[in-house]
């Protein structure tokens, strides 16, 4: 495993869990598809992309892990985690309205924050990446 | 006040590509071509170990320049 080969995965993982997680929360918020989506689906996801990413780093070793996890990284990743933040407290008084509104329900409401919140960050993170 | 960094002088004076100069600094390429475009600034720990690959004191790496 090389360090470019690391880099890739963990974009393409970064990139495949925040793309899940937030069509999943669109798909709820347009469709209002409650009793389609298994509701497992955004964390069995997660859970996959974390196995794959802990495997790829451990078959790099910690000297590659090291270079890709490196300080730009670090840096880049708290970023994203702040983006996620302030989206997950902008939420709260938009959904807020809309429950109140009665134009999303409680179960849309409940999927498309914890969705957004889980995969956005994620999803900066590799634009973030991509960017340089 | 502005930083500013010479790395990209520094580097190609001492001969090395940005992928050499990240592998002896223990970063990704990446790193250090945000770092030489201004994007980054790096931690006091990352530009001392930059100084010693470049076999430069850190101040002829990084200074403030009035604006």
């Amino acid at each position: 495993m090389t360090i470019e080969k690391l880099l890739i995965i963990r974009r393409m993982v970064f990139l495949a869990i925040g793309a899940v997680c937030v069509f999943y929360g669109l798909f709820y918020l347009l469709f209002g598809l409650t009793d389609r989506l298994n509701p497992f689906v955004p964390g069995s996801v997660g859970v996959a992309g974390a196995v794959i990413l802990t495997l790829a780093s451990a078959m790099g070793g910690r000297k590659v892990t090291q270079f890709v996890f490196d300080e730009l990284s670090r840096a880049e990743w708290s970023k994203a985690l702040k983006f996620g933040y302030w989206l997950a407290v902008a939420l709260y008084p938009v959904f807020g309205v809309a429950l109140w509104q009665g134009w999303v329900t409680y179960a849309q409401a409940f999927a498309v924050m914890g969705t957004f919140t889980g995969g956005v960050p994620l999803l900066y993170y590799c634009w973030l990446d991509v960017r340089g | 006040m502005e930083l500013v960094n010479h790395i990209n002088v520094l580097r190609k004076r001492k001969g090395l590509t940005q992928a050499q100069l990240a592998q002896a600094a223990g970063v990704s390429r990446k790193t250090i071509n945000t770092i030489e475009n201004s994007v980054f600034i790096p931690s006091t720990v990352l530009a001392l170990r930059l100084a010693r690959v470049l076999e430069v004191p850190v101040e002829d790496i990084f200074e403030l320049q009035e604006e």
